[in-house]
């Protein structure tokens, strides 16, 4: 192997703490033909990048790898290291040894594994090919999904960049959620003074198209030529754009009888209609809602529908604050109001003395501790009967009206939405972000941006921060002509191509096409510019014409051989795919979760790539367990559904093992997310154990 | 004043006041309702300047036909009376800008008293829109903030200054260079990084901070069109918006930057051991060297105060980098716009006498716990308490300094999450240890944040509803006592640690450059600066062309300050291509 550089990195004490670095590299140095080995204490800084580069250039290196943290980290970072030393950027390796080596084992078993990581990465990096990036033309228009207040701030952003915006809202007219909130905020302009020029400069802008009453059906392209269709009152239409930004906003939550039976009460009601209350048409003449001209004393019940720690185990950010303006609102009338509460939280400073010292000032009671039970009077009120936390006692209130502060929730349309945008949810149901602290305004797919509480809850002003935000992020992209890809995508070998089709009918982006070539027969061709390089085409290929450029089979079954070349009968060989399994490994990693070491991940972008013959390879090397882990079906896969064509193969896997004489129950597959980091473990552990128990599955 | 200009100011026989003139007042019930409009269109047209009232005005069908090119056709000199130009201002902007006969402006009707003095204003604003009025007295009325500017001579620079190399600095000026628009990054700090640098996980993922951040740096600093001038201060900023004259005093670091290549050659030798600021004093370091191991820009730096000039250091440098005897120097940078990104300070616990910060060794603040558990830290990331022994127990006091009256009044945000985040790290490190969190309310109101709280409850972390009265030493003379009195429980009780971590709140930005421009941006009744407006203004200071970020206009976590630092740059953008175009005649002065 010459011309290979191999790296092994500190990362402080993250991976120097549990693992011997020098006396791994010098077992790579013996097992391996690499011209340069070394240790860094921190490869991805300054002088870590100078060194390597140095050595590109000072021993003639052709290929390199970095053992260091996950390349779902730092990869881009090394192939513009290598890149700055002449080097093609894609001849680089990274082998994991923190997230999912030092931080889930310990002692000699994380020394042996960390060593099978390099050497499984060497046997990839030998075979990867130099690749070039593609260009891809910029469509220099954007389509914003949602015409609420972050939609229109995003909208109205770019279209005064220069850029054509179309902007499709589901409902008759725009304004979203933020049209139903009636009470102003205490010294403040109310926010429909805000909002209505937003709708209006909307309607007036040259450089923006709303359509009102309209749907997104279906995305098709790729970052810079996306390509929607929308059902309007007249009819479908298509529209093209460079770029995607969704604001779909959230829905208030409306209160599950089963678990809030006192919600049906007619002097029960929710946050939002007590906001109703407050619009124009319902006032008298000195201002107070009708509605509440002989109420005396009202009651806010906090987290309802938030910090479930059955259902929904998420706090609603607002729900508070949103009280507390209520409540203060309630006090200018001479109503009296009582707030039961478990936490009292703002998320803002200046709400601690304008809010809540505020409302204590002006005579609103607070309660901390746990509702047990609302039941009506005689009289036509209502009985709060409440555990006081203070007193350490069971307590009744008589009020005449209970609002139920209700939380923010993903909308009820949100999963097929999802499905047309191709984009994962977190835990709590919101579209998840690229990155939850560097990255909150891109999702996973490249091109699309999410603004506003599609994401999570915020208030208006955070929604108009995020949203402006967002909006920048899509000009960043619209503002050129072309935009730079990745080189990663799938080839077609003429000669062993049939013709069959199927990769053309399993492509989620229908990139591939059969042509008649030269001779008349009919063979498979790549759409460079739409392949994504999932390598769904490879994995369904029946005679490995279709390969992926960057994880090309000949790679792959080299780091299976190498990941078994040792006591092959007691290891897990574990195919997971780079956006939610390995991202899932890479979380256990992250949050120290432990688990048994003779699993071997190998990395495919993914669960799609994997074909029956590629699993079978992994037995006849003596394979204890192969497993199989891609993102949870029908949504999340991050190639729409590279995880569902995988698998459609599995019955045929099954069949083809007992053919071949394996007991199909070694093989498994599961979805695993990138959040989901104990399910990782759970699973490994579970395969270890039968593997040590002589049990399959 | 001329005879000429006072003559148009004063002239009562103004020939046909209302010809070519409107005055259109909005309603607006909802804001400003109180306002007796009626009253004031009789005061007005009493001196025959006729009025039309409008419901909302910026309802589509109202704002159309009354903003319309036809409504306007013989309209010259228009008063728009209506709401803030911050609600406004944009869309009459949007409307109008390509009606070039036409002089307008617009005032605010919450803006005055009553009806009477509302028609003085109304009435002299009217007069000012008279060209012949402005052109002989030169007057520039205040105008509305964001409207166009008078033309100037010169082209406005097209460069940004971002003042605070942290986290939202280097995103605000990865996002500008994004788009083209070349910024110089201004950081007082020997490396980028700010705060985030410093923290050893970030919540509520427990990522390695500087592991996330490390790359980000790298990206701000080898930009093309990103100049990084760190171990800087803004010493002056003077002009006027669009044209701002920026004086950096860069401090010297006493090694020449191009030469040194970060070896720590000078650092090995240097016989001056001094406490390491960036690791809150809990480390030692040499008076020469790099000040922590990422980072940017990778070159050591010679703390003058307790260098003793012994020369150990010039002739162990192979590359002859370094240069005793450096001077303070100061550069001037042309800008159109500013983003302050400095940060918050954090507040002195040991304000907080009681809890003996600064008496006990064992009390620490956050960014102290987190430098101590830091592989990049004092015990390389072994949880060590300072008296050498392992934590059994560690306490958390919460709102240490925040919200309370006698310090900081308001609430610093961040500090649950952060203690229950570290909470976690002392359990990654001591898993049987007791580890107790003393709060007021626990506000874990972020994305994932209440999923953090739950699984420091699933792992045993206490969380009790006091805040302790003091600290003080226990009775074995070794441990920490902490005295407090739960709300459901009579009585004072005390809790053993053997470490106590202080969430201290965080304070506004204490440099303040000298402004000397005609109002420098407002700082609010806290201290942080203050946002222009509260819809939609909340990254712009009182001060067109300034914008701000991150924790210097109140307390934020990392992904707030990210989220903002992309708004910022989508403002600036836009501010630069108003100030660069040439306005044209018909925007009011």
């Amino acid at each position: 192997m010459s011309g290979i550089g191999v790296y092994i990195c500190h990362c402080g004490q993250n991976i120097a703490g549990v693992i011997d670095v020098e006396a791994l590299r010098r077992r790579v140095a013996q097992c391996s033909k690499a011209a340069v080995v070394k240790t860094n204490v921190f490869c991805c800084s300054e002088p870590g990048q100078k060194e390597i580069r140095a050595d590109i250039a000072e021993h003639g290196l052709e290929r390199v790898l970095v053992a260091a943290c996950s390349p779902r980290l730092h990869e881009v970072t090394f192939r513009r290291t290598i890149a700055q030393a002449g080097l093609n950027p894609y001849l680089l390796e990274m082998a994991n040894i923190r997230e999912q080596c030092s931080w889930v084992h310990r002692g000699s078993e994380a020394q042996d594994k960390a060593l099978d990581l390099i050497l499984m990465g060497l046997a990839r990096l030998a075979r990867l090919v130099p690749l070039q990036d593609r260009l891809v033309p910029v469509t220099r228009r954007a389509l914003v999904v949602g015409g609420g207040v972050g939609g229109l701030s995003a909208a109205l952003e770019l279209a005064d960049c220069g850029v054509p915006v179309v902007l499709v809202e589901k409902s008759p007219s725009l304004g979203g959620q933020a049209l139903r909130w009636n009470i102003a905020v205490p010294e403040v302009d109310p926010l429909s003074c805000f909002l209505r020029p937003l709708i209006t400069r909307a309607h007036l802008h040259p450089r923006i198209r709303v359509l009102e009453a309209s749907t997104l059906e279906d995305v098709r392209g790729y970052v810079g030529r996306f390509s929607a269709s929308i059902l309007g009152p007249t009819g479908p239409c298509t529209e093209e754009a460079g770029a995607l930004v969704v604001a779909t906003g959230f829905e208030p939550y409306t209160p599950d009888l089963s678990r809030y039976p006192f919600a049906a009460l007619p002097q029960v009601m929710t946050s939002v209609q007590l906001e109703e209350l407050f619009g124009k048409d319902g006032r008298t003449r000195h201002g107070i809602p009708s509605a509440l001209e002989r109420v005396r004393t009202v009651a806010f019940l906090q987290c309802v529908g938030s910090r479930l720690d059955d259902e929904y185990p998420h706090c609603s950010r607002l729900c508070c604050a949103v009280t507390l303006k209520q409540a203060l609102a309630l006090r200018a009338f001479g109503i009296n109001v009582r707030v039961f509460h478990r936490d009292i939280r703002l998320y803002d400073k200046n709400q601690e003395e304008a809010l809540y010292g505020r409302a204590r000032r002006e005579g609103v009671q607070f309660h901390r501790g746990v509702l047990k039970a609302v039941e009506g009077d005689a009289a036509g009120g209502l009985i709060l009967h409440w555990y006081d936390e203070f007193l350490d006692e069971d307590m009744r209130f008589p009020v005449d009206r209970l609002v139920c502060a209700v939380g923010l929730r993903p909308r009820s349309d949100a999963e097929s939405l999802r499905r047309v945008l191709r984009l994962a949810a977190s835990q709590d149901g919101f579209l998840l972000e690229a990155h939850p602290k560097l990255h909150p305004l891109e999702s996973a797919v490249e091109g699309v941006f999410l603004a506003g509480s599609c994401q999570g809850p915020k208030d208006v002003r955070e929604t108009v921060a995020a949203s402006v935000g967002a909006a920048a992020k899509a000009y960043q992209l619209l503002c050129k002509d072309v935009l730079q890809l990745d080189g990663m995508i799938a080839v077609i070998d003429r000669d062993g191509c049939v013709g069959c089709g199927t990769c053309a009918a399993e492509c989620p982006y229908q990139a591939i096409v059969l042509r008649e070539d030269e001779e008349g027969a009919l063979k498979a061709h790549v759409e460079t510019a739409a392949c994504k390089g999932c390598g769904v085409c490879a994995g369904a290929c029946p005679t490995q014409a279709a390969d992926h450029l960057g994880f090309p089979l000949e790679a792959l079954k080299a780091m299976v051989d190498a990941a078994l070349a040792d006591r092959a009968g007691e290891k897990i060989l574990a195919f997971c795919c780079h956006w939610c399994a390995y991202a899932g490994a890479d979380a256990a990693g992250v949050s120290r979760l432990a688990y048994p070491t003779p699993v071997r991940i190998v990395r495919v972008p993914c669960s799609g790539r994997i074909s029956p013959r590629l699993v079978l390879h992994a037995f006849q090397k003596g394979a204890g367990r192969v497993m199989v882990a891609g993102c949870h079906p029908p949504g999340d896969c991050h190639y729409i559904s590279g995880n569902v064509r995988f698998e459609s193969r599995v019955p045929r896997i099954r069949t083809l093992l007992s053919k071949k004489g394996y007991d199909p129950n070694r093989f498994s597959y599961y979805w695993i997310s990138a959040t989901e980091g104990p399910q990782f473990q759970q699973i490994v552990r579970r395969l270890a154990e039968g593997l040590e128990t002589g049990n399959p599955s | 004043m001329t005879a000429a200009a006072h003559e148009a100011m004063t002239n009562q026989k103004n020939q046909s006041p209302t010809h070519g003139t409107r005055i259109l007042l909005c309603r607006c019930p909802e804001r400003h309702g109180w306002q007796d409009l009626d009253q004031t269109a009789e005061i007005l047209a009493g001196a025959g300047i006729s009025v039309r009232l409008v419901d909302a005005l910026c309802e589509r069908e109202t704002f159309t036909k009354e903003m319309s090119k036809t409504a306007l056709r013989d309209v010259e000199r228009l008063v728009i009376g209506a709401c803030s130009p911050f609600l406004i201002g944009d869309l009459l902007n949007q409307a109008l800008h390509d009606q070039s006969d036409l002089r307008w402006t617009l005032v605010d009707l919450k803006d005055a008293r009553n009806a009477v003095a509302l028609s003085g204003i109304l009435r002299s604003r009217l007069q000012a829109l008279d060209p012949a009025f402005s052109k002989t007295c030169g007057v520039l009325s205040a105008g509305i903030p964001h409207g166009t500017l008078r033309p100037l001579g010169a082209k406005a620079p097209r460069r940004v200054l971002v003042v605070g190399g942290g986290v939202g600095g280097c995103q605000v000026a990865l996002d500008l260079a994004g788009m083209g628009i070349p910024v110089t990054l201004v950081e007082t700090e020997d490396s980028l990084g700010g705060n985030m640098a410093r923290l050893d996980k970030t919540f509520p993922t427990l990522d390695c901070s500087i592991c996330i951040l490390g790359p980000r740096l790298v990206d701000a600093a080898s930009h093309p069109l990103i100049t990084v001038l760190a171990s800087s201060r803004i010493k002056r900023i003077s002009g006027r918006p669009g044209h701002f004259l920026v004086e950096i005093e860069h401090r010297p670091r006493y090694v020449d930057m191009d030469l040194c290549s970060g070896c720590g050659a000078c650092s090995e030798v240097c016989p001056v051991i001094v406490p390491s600021a960036w690791n809150a004093g809990l480390r030692p370091r040499k008076a020469v060297g790099i000040v922590f191991e990422q980072a940017v820009p990778l070159r050591a730096a010679i703390q003058k105060d307790y260098c003793i000039e012994c020369g150990l250091c010039e002739k162990a440098c192979e590359r002859k980098a370094i240069r005793l005897s450096e001077e303070p120097h100061v550069s001037r940078l042309h800008t159109a716009a500013i983003v302050l990104a400095e940060g918050a300070r954090l507040f002195k616990a040991s304000r907080l006498g009681s809890y003996g910060y600064g008496r006990f060794p064992e009390v620490l603040t956050n960014l102290e716990f987190e430098r101590l558990v830091c592989a990049t830290g004092p015990t390389q990331g072994a949880l060590i308490a300072p008296s050498g022994s392992r934590p059994r127990s560690v306490a958390f006091i919460q709102c240490a300094g925040s919200r309370n009256r006698r310090f900081l009044p308001y609430c610093s945000i961040t500090c649950c999450t952060a203690s229950i985040k570290e909470a976690m790290l002392v359990l990654e490190h001591e898993p049987e240890a007791a580890v107790t969190i003393f709060f007021n309310d626990i506000r874990t109101t972020g994305k994932s944040f209440e999923g953090l709280f739950l699984r420091a409850r699933e792992r045993g972390v206490r969380f009790v509803k006091a805040l302790p009265d003091r600290v003080e030493r226990a009775k074995d003379g070794k441990r920490l006592s902490v005295h407090y009195r739960a709300a459901s429980h009579p009585g004072t009780q005390t809790l053993e640690a053997d470490l106590v971590v202080l969430a201290v709140g965080v304070e506004p930005p204490n440099a303040d450059p000298r402004w000397v421009v005609r109002t420098p941006p407002r700082r609010d009744h806290y201290g942080f600066y203050e946002e222009a407006f509260y819809w939609g203004r909340q990254m712009h200071s009182t001060l067109p062309g300034i914008f701000l970020i991150g924790g210097c206009h109140g307390p934020r976590d990392i992904t707030q300050t990210v989220t903002e630092a992309s708004a910022a740059a989508a403002h600036v953008a836009k501010w630069l291509r108003r100030v660069s175009a040439s306005p044209s005649k018909s925007s009011p002065p």
